[in-house]
């Protein structure tokens, strides 16, 4: 049983780090190739720019969502320098539940948002919906979301894991 | 009174540990709560980051900046500049001085130029005869030296904000880079002098200087050496556009470092990508969900209204140049630089055009402040990555930083009250 989770776990560790690079390496080919069709043959995709900028927020977001992976998330963490572990344990436990909550419901109203621009239509680029470049935002907020609860229970449990926080 | 209650459990909640985003992102719901501005405004906000043009170099110049950290390209122009400036009194000291904000200028201030070019430059120092308080002291100041150079990260995230905040004149992010010059540069000599005199009895090996092995120290780097003339010619000359140099630069560092170089495997590159998007994404996150906590603090008039309290205590545009010195640095030592820029400026933004203070001017004051932040005890960054690297306790790295900082602090007034070094070439 916890070798099969491991595997899921592991898969869909892989299944990030794929969609990461290969955003990454479209965009770095796109944007290339948007120089040189500008450049040399004073052509290039008239939607080009648009695309470049949702990438780049896709490309934000998915690294948000793997950085929540890592628990790389940019902390003020002032406090854990004056008090003792166990206290911090407790606020940590609580600042990441408080943290679970809060994108779940910006996660909702994210949706919302979303689910009205889909009936409204209205194109992005190209041909492509303005709703499906927008849903990414509450995907983000609900996997950081789980991410968060996990990351509270995980230190609930067994507080030795996961509290490295640099 | 109930506001009262929110704003201290966000602040509770920021002192505990939780992440700044989600700090940030309770802010503005609430606030958005509080003005009965439905929630989805966050998305809406969010989804704003696409209007901005420049963020493209963000991913970009973050990725390029972690592959050159990752390969050799550090010791390459280490020996570029040791060979060529090896022979003059404290050369090894004004060496690591130049190397480090070089470095730094592509890497961002991460912290990463303390333990990639420190790490080669400390034991070099003590083998050169230099003394080991002098030598902690000056790969601690290092560290985030270079930050006002072009394209320094929080540089370019300071250009972005301000852009969204539209306040006061206008300005590109090249004029930003060429402003950053003179007083990036101001500092680096400054440092150098301190570091001449200080060590001017130190005999030299005169014969170390060899037209040979100059010659080869330029040979092994001639890949890397075209980056930064390229950077700098596309800045200046303007023929391609500042996004454009980012993925050139991008792809041009790619392939460097996997095909030519062949210092990173292609498992590491996906490890370089995944932490640099990580870096990106969190940035990226923060700047989003500020963006909907500035047009709340705007539509309120907070900054405004701030404006009027201070200008009724505050006369002249000096003092408020001290004060907000004073404010910077002490925030600079206690918060992320990332952190600083999109909370700080779209408030003191408004305010430091109020007084008269040109955009670019309070760009590059910040960072420099932000710069010394970083060496500012107890809690600046630069000092616990180089206890942590050398293994040296913290109170020692204090003491044996102070000096340079000092130094930086005389550089900070000079930028803060002569203008002209910032914006003289307006």
């Amino acid at each position: 049983m916890v070798s099969s989770i491991n595997k899921v776990t592991l898969l869909l560790n892989r299944l990030e780090q794929f969609v990461l690079v290969f955003l990454l390496m479209v965009l770095i080919g796109f944007s290339f190739s948007q120089i040189v069709m500008r450049n040399l043959f004073e052509s290039g995709f008239l939607w080009g720019e648009q695309f470049i900028r949702i990438l780049v927020l896709w490309l934000g977001l998915l690294g948000a969502i793997y950085a929540g992976r890592e628990n790389k998330h940019i902390r003020i963490d002032l406090a854990s320098h004056y008090f003792s572990d166990a206290f911090n344990r407790i606020a940590m436990i609580i600042a990441n539940l408080v943290t679970a909550v809060i994108c779940a419901v910006a996660g909702y109203y994210s949706l919302m948002f979303v689910n009205d621009e889909y009936h409204e239509g209205g194109l992005a680029f190209a041909n492509i919906p303005v709703w499906i470049t927008e849903a990414i935002i509450p995907f983000a907020f609900a996997l950081l979301s789980l991410r968060f609860i996990l990351y509270s229970l995980q230190q609930l449990f067994n507080p030795n894991t996961g509290t490295e926080v640099s | 009174m109930m506001t009262l209650f929110v704003i201290v459990a966000i602040m509770l909640l920021a002192l505990s540990g939780a992440p700044l985003f989600a700090v940030i992102l309770a802010s503005s719901m609430m606030g958005f709560y509080f003005s009965g501005i439905d929630l989805s405004v966050i998305a809406i906000e969010m989804y704003r980051l696409t209007d901005t043009p420049l963020l493209v170099a963000l991913p970009l110049f973050t990725f390029a900046g972690y592959l050159l950290s990752e390969g050799k390209s550090s010791q390459r122009l280490l020996n570029i500049t040791d060979q060529w400036l090896h022979w003059m009194p404290g050369g090894l000291a004004v060496v690591a001085l130049f190397s480090s904000a070089i470095f730094t200028a592509f890497t961002g201030a991460s912290g990463v130029t303390i333990v990639a070019l420190g790490a080669l430059l400390y034991p070099a120092l003590l083998k050169g005869g230099y003394d080991e308080k002098f030598s902690l002291g000056l790969v601690t100041t290092s560290g985030s030296l270079g930050l006002l150079f072009a394209p320094s990260l929080p540089l370019i995230l300071y250009g972005i904000i301000t852009q969204q905040v539209e306040v006061g004149e206008r300005f590109t992010m090249e004029q930003l880079f060429i402003a950053g010059i003179l007083p990036g540069l101001l500092m680096v000599i400054a440092l150098s002098v301190f570091s001449y005199w200080k060590n001017k009895d130190i005999v030299q090996d005169k014969a170390s200087f060899g037209w040979v092995k100059a010659k080869q120290a330029l040979w092994d780097a001639k890949w890397e050496i075209p980056l930064p003339v390229f950077i700098l010619l596309g800045i200046y000359g303007g023929v391609v556009t500042l996004t454009e140099i980012a993925a050139i630069t991008a792809l041009y560092v790619l392939i460097m470092e996997v095909f030519i170089h062949k210092e990173i495997k292609y498992h590491q590159v996906v490890k370089v990508i995944t932490d640099s998007m990580t870096m990106t994404g969190s940035i990226l996150l923060i700047l989003g969900v500020s963006l909907a906590l500035t047009n709340l603090l705007v539509d309120a008039e907070i900054p405004s209204k701030l404006f009027e309290i201070i200008q009724t205590n505050i006369h002249s545009k000096y003092t408020f140049l001290f004060l907000l010195n004073m404010l910077l640095l002490l925030l600079g030592a206690i918060l992320d630089i990332f952190a600083a820029l999109v909370i700080v400026v779209p408030i003191i933004l408004p305010l430091a055009v109020g007084f008269g203070i040109h955009p670019i001017h309070l760009g590059i004051i910040f960072l420099a402040n932000m710069q010394i932040g970083y060496l500012t005890p107890p809690i600046g960054m630069n000092l616990f990555i180089a206890s942590y690297r050398f293994g040296q306790p913290i109170t020692k790295i204090y003491k044996d930083t102070l000096p340079f900082m000092l130094i930086l602090l005389i550089v900070l007034a000079l930028i803060t009250y002569i203008p002209e070094l910032s914006l003289g070439f307006l």
